[in-house]
């Protein structure tokens, strides 16, 4: 099977539309799409390689939900946390986060929209697959203002704190 | 691969867990069953419905009656990552013996030919909801469910042949 690999998202790019995943408030799965999110809008989109992994919930997701109040009123209409898993897991890691208001959990349960984004990370050999890189976007009315993506294994760029630099 | 069969001996496969520090462990198949009779059961999908409300809770409600008839382990399979699982294990804590552990790459799924692609409904392919009775290493009772339904891969249905 031939992939064809988006190349990277990058500063002055479009973002690709697609659809992602979330259980709404009856837990049955819904889906969205990410332009009717983020058109016309400021909206910020990180990405986790794993839903209950220890970075990804001891670091990356507190820091934005922690200063999404102080994004909010730098503009930003939506915090988008997204992540190769189903909506069922990610419906139920979000509410390990009861303190959480404003990011909003959407699965990518088929790595779809993170290879649009071109930004996939094997992790076959650790028996979690396919998943998406940690990194950070910026994005006002589609288009790509900052791209922070993380080198494996680390947590520096990608956060809420450097983002909130950006605004 | 033809879905497994009474009679066959289960293949050898690696299923992964968290250990107590949190970190990512491997185990063989046939390390938990040789020589031993174990139950192992597999579910669709981690934090799902009818998985987390009605075919776990079974299996760990009956474990002990499962354990006095001679069943050496219980397994939970699903087509997970060993984080979701450890954190799903842990929404049951009234668990003594059932293992979760994890198939991330649905290899041993597709060993037992018990694979169900459920990509349509965003979750990729995951295992069907199913149950085996093995001792030691051959399969006594495979009780594999069609479609969405749960019936006969129900514990009280695994104990009717014990």
């Amino acid at each position: 099977m031939v992939v064809n690999m988006a190349a990277t998202i990058a500063v002055g790019d479009v973002i690709p539309d697609g659809t992602l995943a979330y259980l709404d408030d009856d837990s049955k799965p819904q889906s969205v799409s990410i332009h009717s999110l983020a058109a016309a809008n400021k909206v910020i989109i990180f990405g986790v390689p794993g839903a209950f992994t220890p970075t990804c919930s001891l670091k990356h997701v507190p820091g934005f939900i922690e200063r999404a109040e102080e994004l909010k009123g730098k503009g930003v209409d939506e915090i988008i946390c997204i992540s190769v898993n189903d909506p069922f897991v990610m419906n139920s890691w979000a509410k390990t986060f009861p303190e959480n208001k404003h990011v909003k959990f959407l699965a990518d349960g088929a790595a779809k929209y993170t290879h649009a984004l071109g930004l996939e990370l094997d992790l076959t050999e650790k028996g979690l697959g396919v998943r998406s890189k940690r990194f950070a976007l910026l994005v006002e009315d589609l288009k790509v203002k900052v791209a922070n993506v993380e080198k494996v294994g680390e947590f520096t760029v990608s956060s809420a704190e450097e983002i909130i630099k950006a605004l």
